[in-house]
């Protein structure tokens, strides 16, 4: 049962990523639309519906994990506390941006809320780089603990990541220019993307090497634990796979085919937190809460999941067109 | 201050504004529901811009209430670790239901609401409504069964350093959790509800042409808080009650809290064990001010009769004026039930002090301040927003609107003066200025068209009438 949970906290971050990772992206994209009011209006209005379902996965994710794996969880606060403080605040911003852009007429108003959007959707997508690209290596302290190169290669991936990820659902969801120009930026990220994707790959080790092996964290539990990250196979494999996946979405973005770039993209973001769970997975198991919990909340939790995925999929049907002058507004 | 006072004091800002977000939305809900029923079953154009109209407040205050919601959930694994890990799998489990089963659900339905108007068939999209309402009870419930727990731990066993479920039926229906939500609730409707009938003394000050518009909500805001406020004092006294025989050193003085104190010095080792004692003076408050209500609101109720209130300027001054005062008090309220159960995070099982995380103060007291800042700012700008759409009035709605209607560059912003005229050119300004004159007959003139579902490409064009 432990894994059948590690696999449900493993999928909401994965969600979280392959959704809210497009909202942040288009977020960023904003700053790009410099001088077309009319533009961003529509930006903003493809995320729309989108927006408020994206962003409820890495609450879930968080609610779930601090009940099925506390200790792991504990561990991770405490070492990550400042990564976690400033990427909640550039969430808490990036939401007063969307929230608030649209509740005053005036150009000059708007433009304020999108520039914070923009600005915090970029340092959210960086910070939850950081926090990812730190959560796999083994626990230390201070500041400077967490710029890892590792860790930075990973905020700045994840960022370009979400917003190629970004311009490939505004390709997909516009028409006419806004399409042409976020498929022209998409191109150009797409080759960035491509190469930090690669050195996340290939710097993994780094994050695997050379940290000693403390002794017992937290709870007893930990002390007999297992190596803490063991590059398994799996977490190669889900690693090269973004890569991969960038290198299709840019060949499908030549190509014009929006939703395959769309697929791909989301396919890379959403394999990030996979591949590092797979490379954290022995250490996340060992702080799993105790058997009468996983049991309880399997009874009580699990049957909800279907039900939710299906309010997700019936979200996705009812605004599956592309942009026209029917599509319902609000932000 | 150490860590455990800093994360004590952001624990208490931000939940308490979280909290005064939480009591509109689950307050106006029921109303909101109860209009879009009205709408659907009788097709009467002025439910539908009702619903609209008050749906768009609810809906701006939901988006500050998941805002300022968003840091709650992490806040338990950053300053109080010791919580999750000790009584992870009797606090954390209802938690985490909350964020599946009401929160996810509540979201999504909620966007398919917003974004669903128009598109969705009438009925369908009054469901996904009944959905989010739903769900926000659900998720005030299971909320409050997290807190019943640490108010009235039930249900459980200690296992070495933690905590084990025995009977999850216990925890469930823990009657310190069913009390509360039975207490909540109907002071939610207050909340809703006085809030409701406020606006539209506003409007009625104002000489607003929307009579109808305006009485409805007024008969409604006013009867459904006031019928709610007998239920928020019958549960707050049985409430009190209880707390007096279980939680003695809640409200403390008497001999039986100091017996109780002794009892806990001899079983947890030395320290203060009676909560605040200005706790029974802020309880003594938030009764008066239902109090109050029970006999203030009769005033209001007894004019109700054909809009007899409508024209007593000084009357709807009061119910304008005292537009935060049910917010003020469902805080005070927060305030007697958390203080009161200090020092102990879980009553009589773990004290405060020991559930805090190993973080430095510095750590805890930057985080303070980043989201202390966030937070004002998003309470001053939210509330100045909320107002500026309640005063706007039914005028400009903005829910259902499409993307071919025109956006800003509309005489939108006609009437509220030089904020944003830098937008605009001097043609529009000046035609914005000659329309808006004509708003209030063109309102009433325009909601039969709208019957259709509202989604005609005019132009939502006045703001303030």
């Amino acid at each position: 049962m432990e894994v059948v949970w590690l696999l449900v906290v493993g999928l909401l971050l994965a969600g979280w990523y392959a959704l809210d990772g497009f909202s942040l992206g288009a977020g960023m994209f904003l700053a790009a639309l410099k001088g077309d009011a009319g533009g961003r209006r529509r930006v903003v209005a493809a995320v729309g519906p989108f927006f408020l379902a994206n962003e409820v996965w890495l609450i879930a994710f968080a609610g779930v994990l601090a009940v099925t794996f506390p200790d792991a969880e504990a561990v991770l606060f405490t070492a990550l506390y400042p990564v976690i403080v400033l990427m909640v605040a550039a969430w808490l911003v990036r939401d007063m941006g969307m929230w608030f852009r649209a509740r005053r007429p005036g150009t000059a108003w708007r433009r304020r809320w999108e520039t914070t959007q923009a600005v915090a959707s970029a340092a959210f997508a960086a910070f939850a780089g950081l926090f990812l690209g730190n959560a796999v290596r083994e626990p230390g302290e201070g500041l400077l603990w967490l710029l890892h190169p590792y860790a930075l290669v990973s905020a700045l991936a994840t960022t370009a990541l979400f917003g190629l990820h970004g311009t490939a659902f505004v390709g997909l969801r516009a028409t006419g220019d806004l399409r042409e120009r976020a498929t022209r930026t998409a191109r150009r990220l797409a080759p960035l993307a491509l190469v930090l994707a690669a050195a996340l790959a290939a710097t993994a080790p780094l994050a695997a090497a050379g940290t000693p092996q403390p002794a017992g964290i937290a709870s007893p539990a930990t002390a007999s634990a297992p190596p803490a990250v063991g590059v398994t196979p799996l977490a190669v494999g889900l690693g090269l796979l973004v890569p991969v996946a960038v290198a299709v979405a840019w060949a499908a973005v030549r190509k014009g085919r929006d939703g395959v770039a769309f697929a791909s993209t989301a396919v890379a973001t959403g394999c990030l937190p996979l591949a590092a769970g797979a490379l954290m997975a022995e250490r996340l198991l060992a702080g799993v809460a105790g058997t009468t919990t996983i049991d309880q909340l399997t009874m009580v939790a699990l049957p909800i999941l279907p039900f939710l995925l299906a309010a997700q999929a019936a979200l996705w049907w009812v605004n599956r067109h592309r942009l026209s002058d029917r599509t319902v507004t609000f932000f | 201050m150490d860590a455990l006072g800093l994360a004590r004091l952001e624990f208490g800002i931000t939940t308490s504004l979280h909290f005064l977000f939480v009591a509109l939305t689950l307050g106006l809900a029921p109303l909101i529901l109860f209009l879009q029923t009205l709408w659907v079953v009788r097709g009467n154009p002025l439910h539908e811009r009702l619903t609209k109209f008050w749906g768009q407040i609810y809906i701006v205050n939901y988006g500050l209430g998941i805002i300022s919601g968003l840091l709650l959930e992490f806040q338990f694994g950053l300053n109080w670790s010791g919580l999750t890990h000790f009584a992870g799998e009797l606090f954390g489990a209802p938690m985490a239901m909350e964020t599946l089963y009401a929160f996810f659900v509540e979201s999504t339905f909620l966007g398919l609401w917003i974004f669903g108007w128009g598109r969705l068939p009438k009925v369908v999209h009054l469901l996904t409504f009944y959905v989010v309402a739903l769900a926000a009870i659900g998720s005030a419930y299971l909320i409050v069964v997290a807190n019943g727990f640490l108010q009235h731990p039930v249900g459980y066993e200690r296992a070495g350093d933690a905590l084990r479920v025995v009977d999850i039926g216990a925890v469930f229906t823990n009657p310190a959790a069913l009390l509360a939500v039975g207490h909540i609730l109907p002071a939610a409707l207050m909340v809703g509800g006085f809030f409701m009938a406020g606006v539209s003394a506003w409007h009625f000050r104002r000489g607003t042409a929307e009579v109808a518009f305006f009485r409805l909500s007024l008969r409604l805001g006013l009867t459904v808080g006031y019928v709610a406020t007998f239920f928020t004092i019958g549960f707050g006294d049985a409430s009190v009650l209880w707390v007096v025989r279980n939680q003695p050193t809640k409200l403390a003085g008497g001999a039986q809290a100091q017996e109780a104190a002794a009892r806990m010095v001899a079983e947890h080792g030395p320290g203060d064990y009676l909560a605040p004692a200005w706790v029974p003076i802020a309880l003594t408050l938030m009764l008066s001010v239902a109090y109050l209500y029970v006999l203030g609101a009769l005033v209001p109720i007894s004019l109700l009769g054909r809009g007899r209130i409508e024209r007593r300027r000084l009357l709807l001054g009061v119910g304008v004026w005292t537009i935060p005062l049910p917010f003020l008090t469902v805080i005070l309220g927060w305030t007697v039930r958390e203080m009161g159960r200090q020092p102990w995070v879980i009553y009589d099982v773990l004290p405060t002090r020991e559930a805090v995380s190993d973080v430095s103060a510095t750590g805890v007291l930057a985080s303070l301040v980043i989201f202390t800042s966030l937070y004002v700012a998003l309470v001053v700008i939210g509330y100045t927003l909320i107002a500026r759409i309640a005063r706007a009035g039914p005028g400009t709605l903005v829910l259902g609107q499409v993307l071919g209607d025109p956006d800003d560059k509309t005489p939108h912003g006609a009437a509220t003066g030089g904020e944003g005229a830098d937008d605009r050119t001097g043609e529009e300004s000046a035609a914005g200025g000659a329309r808006s004159g004509a708003c209030q007959e063109s309102a009433a003139g325009r909601a039969p068209r709208r019957a259709d579902g509202g989604n005609a490409a005019e132009p939502e064009p006045f703001r303030e009438l």
